[in-house]
């Protein structure tokens, strides 16, 4: 019976990635590398830069702020598949 | 069955689920909510939940709709149906109809659709491994269940995947226990249709504990989730804040690097006020994906708060964009107000840094004295757009816009001169470090019409072909775009907002497909230069892009925020309705 899940999940995971793929790929390439769009820069303005290095560290902050939620998150979706034979086993808890 | 069964068919995780279930009591009278009746059983310190709630009725909105009809003509549906994969779903029937006596059809309709639901304890601190959760299914047809599960049984102690399953006691309550060949165990509790399955024994006791209780006692994650509004939602993925808030304190407390520190402690602030938390997925006309926030707003920080319950009416700046858009970003902003929000998240340098940047960097410029009121008549409303190139254009390049409405008369300052003598202070920053170290130079020409005085750069070099970066105050607003004919046709709005619910960002697929198609030669040539592929391997997979293009119309982003919830919520909007 797990064969039987486990090829038809095969089949359902390959349509997936397979419309990833159709989207993805072609919409990498379609975007130029910074290189090619680079426009002419002003340089550096006074006081600019210190500022732009605390902005730029915000979305990693929020990345480590959220980490308990995805991490916790994560460890649901694992189990659940275990629990249901769709993950790697797992010693009997009682 | 139809292509929107085959492709939403269950998953095989929550079809074994379904299956694996043993004796049921007598019928008694089911809970006119059957996810409400599954949400009431699960475990109290449920942490993470998600609720899948009448599958049946939306899979049957979808059977039939017009999206389904194209789907199954359209060379989409053909190529996310080969053969070769159906096949092996249809296996799968086959052998489920074979052995259990029921199809997909059957599963969906009178086990699964009514309510699903998957219950997340996590381990105590230090005890991650110690975490639990359990499977609820209230199923339409508990006799159909019961057959399911005595076939099951005997199906896999047969084939030896089952050693034995055998009943246990709980406050009185019968559950079952099943050992498997690899010596792991699984247990189930079961009434009424209602199936309860984990890994955990204890989450199947906490079950049938939360079963004692009073059915007339709300639940707590049922409540949660009507609480941000989200009850009649297909699926929800529900959090609770409480449980994350000691691990949340207790990262803040030993973050290394002090910015990261300041950020950490700032968003425990704010996610010890918040009450509630969900992801969710429903179809309707289109496919809504979406987070809903709930917040106690006297414990929310004053600066967060003001910039995420924003004051007054919505943009009038959709009107500007033009109908051909490929993508539109629409908003409002209060620049003192957002510089309180991004520094109540920095660290003590941060906000010196921040400081610095404005008295140093903008206020020369602007000029001391006029800062305060330039910054406070920046917005609020504002724009950037992306359209297909204009047709004058030798380019291929999409033109782009911005525009952002100058508020004059703050203390008396010229807001639009002063600020346009900034921009035209960077602009010939920009021109001058480039000049001095190419050959081909930056021209800065000034031109005027209807009116409205616009300021050029060109380089046919320095710049792609149909690109002239200019600049100009029209109607009120700063606008800089691609082209001073951007400029010229920029129209500001007049009246109030183009509707309560208006998007914060619209990206028109339907657009971008005929844009790629209209420019598919000068895109191809263009794409092979940047990334060394050959022409015809981008040829064909431009030709696959436009294939899952054509299903869609647009992608929005919306944004609403009232009575303490914050929303953020995407629009798929399909080339035809999702459902009937």
């Amino acid at each position: 019976m797990s064969d039987q899940f486990a090829e038809a999940g095969s089949a359902v995971v390959a349509i997936t990635l397979r419309a990833r793929d159709q989207t993805v790929n072609p919409t990498r390439t379609l975007f130029p590398p910074p290189e090619v769009v680079a426009v002419p820069t002003t340089g550096a303005l006074p006081g600019i830069e210190p500022a732009a290095e605390s902005l730029v560290g915000m979305p990693e902050a929020a990345r480590s702020g959220l980490e308990p939620v995805t991490d916790k998150t994560r460890r649901a979706v694992n189990l659940f598949l275990r629990d249901v034979g769709l993950g790697p086993s797992a010693r009997p808890k009682l | 069955m139809t292509t929107a069964r085959r492709l939403l068919r269950p998953h095989p995780a929550v079809v074994w689920v379904a299956v694996c279930t043993l004796m049921v009591s007598p019928a008694q009278a089911r809970a006119a909510d059957p996810a409400d009746e599954a949400l009431r059983l699960v475990p109290p310190e449920t942490r993470i939940c998600l609720v899948v709630r009448d599958l049946r009725t939306h899979l049957r909105a979808i059977e039939g709709s017009p999206f389904e009809k194209w789907l199954e003509q359209s060379p989409l549906g053909k190529r996310l149906t080969e053969p070769g994969e159906m096949a092996k779903i249809q296996q799968l029937e086959t052998f489920l109809k074979s052995q259990f006596g029921v199809g997909f059809d059957q599963l969906l309709d009178d086990v699964l659709g009514d309510a699903v639901v998957l219950a997340y304890e996590p381990g105590p601190p230090g005890k991650p491994d110690d975490e639990s959760g359990v499977v609820l299914v209230n199923a339409r047809k508990p006799d159909l269940l019961v057959g399911l599960v005595e076939k099951l049984n005997e199906f896999q102690q047969k084939s030896g995947e089952i050693k034995s399953v055998r009943p246990l006691t709980h406050q009185g309550r019968r559950y079952f226990g099943r050992e498997k060949s690899t010596g792991e165990r699984e247990y189930y509790f079961i009434r009424d249709g209602i199936l309860a399955f984990s890994g955990q024994e204890r989450a199947i006791r906490q079950v049938i504990e939360q079963d004692a209780t009073p059915p007339g006692k709300p639940a707590r994650v049922a409540t949660g989730i009507a609480a941000l509004g989200l009850t009649g939602h297909c699926a929800v993925c529900w959090f609770d804040p409480r449980g994350f808030d000691a691990e949340l304190s207790a990262k803040a407390e030993s973050a290394k690097d002090e910015g990261d520190r300041a950020f950490i402690t700032q968003f425990a602030e704010v996610w010890k006020a918040t009450d509630g938390l969900a992801l969710y997925a429903h179809p309707g006309r289109g496919l809504e994906l979406g987070v809903v926030a709930r917040f106690d707003q006297e414990k929310l920080p004053k600066g967060v708060r003001e910039l995420a319950f924003p004051s007054g009416e919505e943009s009038a700046l959709w009107k500007a964009v033009p109908d051909d858009a490929i993508l539109a970003v629409v908003g409002r902003l209060n620049v003192p107000r957002l510089l309180a929000g991004f520094e109540s998240f920095l660290a003590p340098d941060g906000k010196a840094g921040l400081k610095k940047a404005i008295e140093e960097g903008l206020a020369p410029i602007v000029g001391r004295d006029k800062l305060p009121a330039v910054l406070a008549g920046l917005g609020p409303d504002w724009v950037v757009w992306i359209a297909p190139p204009d047709k004058a254009s030798d380019g291929f390049l999409p033109g782009w816009t911005a525009a952002l409405k100058l508020t004059d008369d703050k203390g008396g300052v010229d807001v639009g001169r002063t600020v346009m003598q900034a921009v035209d202070f960077v602009a010939q920053m920009a021109r001058f470090a480039y000049n001095k170290d190419h050959t081909d130079q930056i021209e800065l020409t000034e031109a005027t019409r209807d009116g409205a005085t616009v300021k050029v750069m060109s380089n046919e070099k320095a710049f792609p072909v149909g690109q002239r970066p200019s600049f100009g105050i029209k109607a009120g607003h700063l606008v800089v775009a691609s082209s001073p004919d951007r400029i010229y046709q920029f129209k500001a709005p007049t009246g109030p907002a183009a509707g309560a619910r208006s998007p914060l960002l619209r990206l028109s697929l339907k657009h971008l497909r005929v844009y790629l198609e209209t420019h598919r030669g000068a895109i191809i040539e263009a794409a092979a230069r940047w990334s060394d592929k050959p022409a015809m391997e981008i040829e064909r997979e431009l030709a696959e892009l436009s294939v899952v293009l054509e299903a869609f119309d647009r992608v929005e982003l919306r944004h609403t925020a009232g009575d303490g919830k914050f929303r953020l919520s995407l629009h798929v909007e399909f080339v035809e309705p999702l459902t009937k």
